[in-house]
């Protein structure tokens, strides 16, 4: 293996659960999201020789995916935001129910998560999932940092809806437990 | 700051990428409204909700290593075609170096050589872009170059294959020398620059190693290719940066 090669999983592939936990919120199918990972890290092989020390890696290959991803909606010359509630849904609880009590928290969580519009799912899953500040959630999809906060409060408001009854719980038990 | 900032504010808030003087008014603010501190503290843990829900759902190694497995194929395959890639590139400009080598060592036996208006051209265009660095409209990014190279004609394999030793491909752009469209790349590494101006040709002309002012330039043509390089270091660097090259494909 080349010292390039090297550098690069040492650099790069340290970040696939990420990007695939992004993946299968973006595609309607894990091995959709397989392939979509495969080809960010493709492409971000193709570049790595450009990628300047001091760059944030982690950002880097987002941005890769989101640019693949986008790309391959365009040639699908469909609608990308197309996601099946029930595949998106199914999969994670089944494997829960094999390796971990079945949390509902969870499952209503995802179910809300689907229905989302995929503006509102990104941004919400760079930001609260993947601890992206705003800035970087703007550089990785190309877009002002207004329009990505702009999102973040329409998707929170969104879920929230949706998952008001045991939002406002949590919230609560966290004022008595404070 | 009013309820509206409030709204307007909180993701960033919640980010922590408010400086210390808005976050110091966000938190002023929460402390005397409590339907805005209600709504933050319902954000944050709703955040936790989300946070929590996506992370138990578990990725399996299993997955982890099919697709590592796959981006090791898939790498491995890119570097090979690379390498025919290169091949290709190196048969067709190995040839081309072969006559500039020789006509290199021609040139430097010439006491006077003419110098071709295209060197002069080349050897200006470098000192006021590259020297002087007038702002230029220039590409940096591989695949744009590569597309550059394609649109005059020219491999893109060609624009790494024909980087001398020791030095990257910094930018390039496409540039006018004496009427003539030429793609200009430019090379960089912690000594200085290299220009090198490529143009696809069908004509066979000779070969010079010149000093053109501040500027020293090598040049060849052959019968697919017009290539100048020019260098504002010192001494013979232009002739042996053209050799370095030629030695190392």
């Amino acid at each position: 293996m080349s010292a390039r090669q090297d550098e690069f999983e040492r650099v790069a592939m340290c970040h696939m659960r990420s990007l695939l936990r992004v993946a299968r919120r973006l595609t309607s199918g894990s091995s959709q999201a397989e392939d979509l990972v495969q080809e960010c890290f493709l492409l971000a092989w193709r570049g790595f020789h450009q990628l300047r020390e001091g760059t944030n890696t982690r950002a880097w290959l987002f941005r890769i995916l989101f640019n693949a991803f986008y790309a391959q909606g365009r040639k699908r010359r469909r609608a990308p935001d197309t996601v099946s509630l029930t595949a998106d849904v199914s999969a994670p609880v089944s494997s829960l129910s094999r390796r971990v009590p079945p949390l509902d928290e969870s499952v209503e969580v995802a179910r809300a998560l689907a229905a989302l519009q995929l503006d509102h799912r990104t941004v919400l899953l760079l930001a609260v999932v993947e601890g992206f500040t705003c800035s970087e959630i703007a550089e990785i999809l190309g877009v002002p940092v207004g329009t990505v906060t702009s999102r973040l409060s329409r998707a929170r408001q969104a879920m929230r809806m949706r998952l008001a009854p045991k939002a406002a719980g949590a919230a609560w038990a966290g004022k008595e437990q404070g | 700051m009013n309820c509206t900032d409030i709204w307007q504010l909180a993701p960033l808030y919640l980010s922590g990428e408010l400086d210390s003087a808005r976050t110091e008014q966000f938190a002023a603010h929460l402390r005397t409204c409590d339907a805005c501190a209600r709504e933050i503290g319902q954000q944050q843990a709703f955040d936790s909700l989300l946070q929590a829900g996506v992370l138990s759902e578990p990725i399996d190694s299993a997955t982890v290593e099919r697709v590592e497995r796959a981006v090791e194929r898939m790498v491995r395959r890119s570097i090979a075609a690379e390498s025919r890639r290169r091949v290709l590139a190196v048969a067709g400009i190995a040839a081309t170096l072969a006559v500039a080598a020789f006509g290199i060592r021609m040139a430097s036996r010439a006491a006077r050589a003419t110098i071709a208006p295209i060197y002069t051209a080349a050897a200006f265009d470098h000192r006021i872009e590259i020297v002087d660095g007038q702002p230029r409209k220039w590409f940096t990014d591989p695949a744009a170059i590569e597309g550059l190279a394609r649109s005059q004609g020219i491999a893109e394999s060609a624009v790494y294959a024909l980087a001398p030793a020791g030095y990257r491909l910094a930018k390039a752009k496409v540039c006018l020398l004496d009427g003539r469209l030429f793609l200009h790349l430019v090379y960089a590494n912690a000594a200085g620059n290299v220009s090198l101006y490529l143009r696809r040709t069908d004509r066979v002309r000779s070969v010079h190693a010149e000093t053109r002012g501040k500027e020293h330039v090598a040049g060849f043509q052959e019968h697919q290719l017009t290539a100048v390089v020019v260098t504002e270091q010192p001494g013979d660097a232009a002739e042996r940066l053209a050799r370095t090259a030629f030695a190392i494909l």
